[in-house]
């Protein structure tokens, strides 16, 4: 058992205030909960599972970025496949990730998904998601994690000058290898793009961090940024 | 939740968490620091009238860009390091402003050298990634510039931020040249000024989402186990935000 503490940053500018009131709603702690297998154990302790509206809490910031995955497209009902990202990333993240949990962490990582044989497939949080980043930034983690879960490893080295290290592992080789850096940017480009029930401030934002993992997390550059 | 309680009442074995203090608004008090406290509270405001309301902050803030810029400056120097989502907010204030007044304040923000990273775990989470993202919303700030009063000012900047060792920074640079009035013409002077294997960087074109490859079959992406619980409930349908439906027991 680890004992961590940690300090709330604004959260007008997280993102937090705009979703904190919409993710306290009974009907949609009781679905994310279960579709998403949230245990007591895992969000307790100060966590926040009781008191599941206080966005001070990893728990409330974590339903946020759940109802930013699941509700930012205009008619985010229809999640068919066929369709883009942003309609169907909540389907793609409900059903790679049904055990949820968060912890303190080591500091380093802000997430980590575990699957595989003799392993208990899970996607754990950690200080990092819930302080770090804001409501887009965590959701883009859902998407990203959901890649891993679906046995989707990255697959080659950081390009020169990346930001995430030149030369380490964990970049993927192309755009078309479809691994977690590029649904994690694809996500966030059409967050941009076309997320609905947003502002114009957290869609400004994501464009800024797709651009970033575009131009530093594939070792052939896509050949393209947004528009 | 009140339901859930029931699930598993044996003491917890897992990690708990103590919250220190928020952390304190590093914008002051003062006629302009209003201004921009009122821009950065209105920034994600919900409800019918959160654009029309954002607008208004930001025509204020306008009013007064010379003065706002010396706070955001003063802000931004006063933030804790970690609190990227606020050191942004107030690049993205600056940005917003499109005053001339703001280039100092850009330039200085995109020439201050990205501090080493900090994070055991760059792919996780990157202290440099973070702090480039501030950097690039600064490039773009000054692209802005490019359509007002101080285009060549605006425009040398950009010529100098091709010199940052940041791939990022460079991209941002080259697009914002690129895609200028002399965009034609200063193509083989920021071809020299890159190193050479970055000068594909002027081949990198801007696109809408539609125009890039998609994925075309995510359902062959999921796990096996996962296809069995395609069945699963997606999220209910979305309430009247006017209703008052917080889970009862808090």
């Amino acid at each position: 058992m680890a004992n961590c503490t940690y300090s709330v940053p604004n959260k007008n500018v997280s993102g937090d205030n705009l979703y904190g009131p919409r993710m306290c709603w009974q009907a949609f702690v009781d679905w994310a909960w279960n579709a998403h297998g949230f245990r007591k154990n895992y969000w307790d302790d100060g966590f926040g599972y009781y008191d599941a509206c206080n966005n001070n809490k990893p728990l409330a910031r974590t339903l946020g970025a759940l109802w930013l995955l699941n509700y930012s497209a205009e008619d985010y009902w229809n999640e068919q496949w066929n369709n883009n990202i942003l309609h169907w990333g909540r389907r793609y993240v409900r059903n790679q990730i049904d055990d949820l949990r968060s912890r303190c962490g080591d500091g380093s990582a802000i997430a980590a998904a575990y699957s595989g044989f003799f392993v208990d497939d899970r996607v754990e949080l950690y200080m990092g998601f819930f302080y770090s980043k804001n409501v887009p930034g965590r959701a883009e983690t859902f998407i990203h994690e959901a890649r891993h879960m679906g046995g989707k490893s990255h697959n080659a080295n950081f390009p020169s000058g990346s930001v995430f290290g030149a030369g380490k592992s964990g970049a993927d080789s192309s755009w078309n290898y479809h691994g977690a850096w590029m649904y994690g940017a694809l996500y966030l480009w059409w967050f941009y793009a076309d997320g609905r029930r947003t502002t114009w401030a957290l869609r400004q934002s994501a464009k800024q961090r797709a651009n970033l993992v575009i131009d530093n997390a594939f070792a052939t550059h896509p050949g393209f940024t947004i528009s | 939740m009140e339901d859930y309680r029931k699930e598993q009442d044996t003491p917890s074995m897992d990690d708990s968490l103590k919250l220190n203090e928020s952390h304190s608004n590093p914008v002051s008090e003062s006629p302009a620091g209003k201004l921009l406290r009122n821009f950065v509270s209105t920034m994600n405001a919900y409800g019918e009238d959160a654009q029309e309301t954002y607008d208004r902050a930001l025509e204020m803030m306008r009013k007064h860009a010379e003065e706002v810029v010396i706070e955001i400056a003063q802000a931004y120097g006063h933030c804790h390091k970690n609190d990227y989502p606020y050191r942004w907010a107030l690049v993205h204030a600056a940005a917003e402003l499109r005053h001339p007044a703001t280039l100092s304040f850009l330039v200085n923000l995109v020439n201050t050298p990205i501090p080493p990273e900090r994070s055991k775990d760059p792919h996780s989470f990157s202290t440099v990634a973070e702090e480039t993202i501030l950097r690039t919303t600064a490039v773009e700030g000054v692209e802005y510039l490019l359509e007002g009063k101080e285009i060549e000012k605006a425009h040398d900047m950009l010529f100098e931020f091709l010199k940052q060792p940041s791939l990022s920074i460079r991209r941002a640079a080259v697009q914002a040249l690129i895609n200028s009035e002399s965009g034609k013409k200063d193509r083989k002077r920021i071809a020299e000024m890159l190193p050479k294997d970055q000068r594909f960087l002027l081949e990198i074109e801007r696109k809408n989402v539609e125009d890039v490859p998609q994925i075309k079959d995510p359902e062959s992406h999921l796990k096996e186990s996962a296809k069995q619980r395609d069945e699963k409930q997606p999220a209910p349908r979305m309430r009247d935000e006017s209703e008052d439906d917080s889970p009862k027991a808090y």
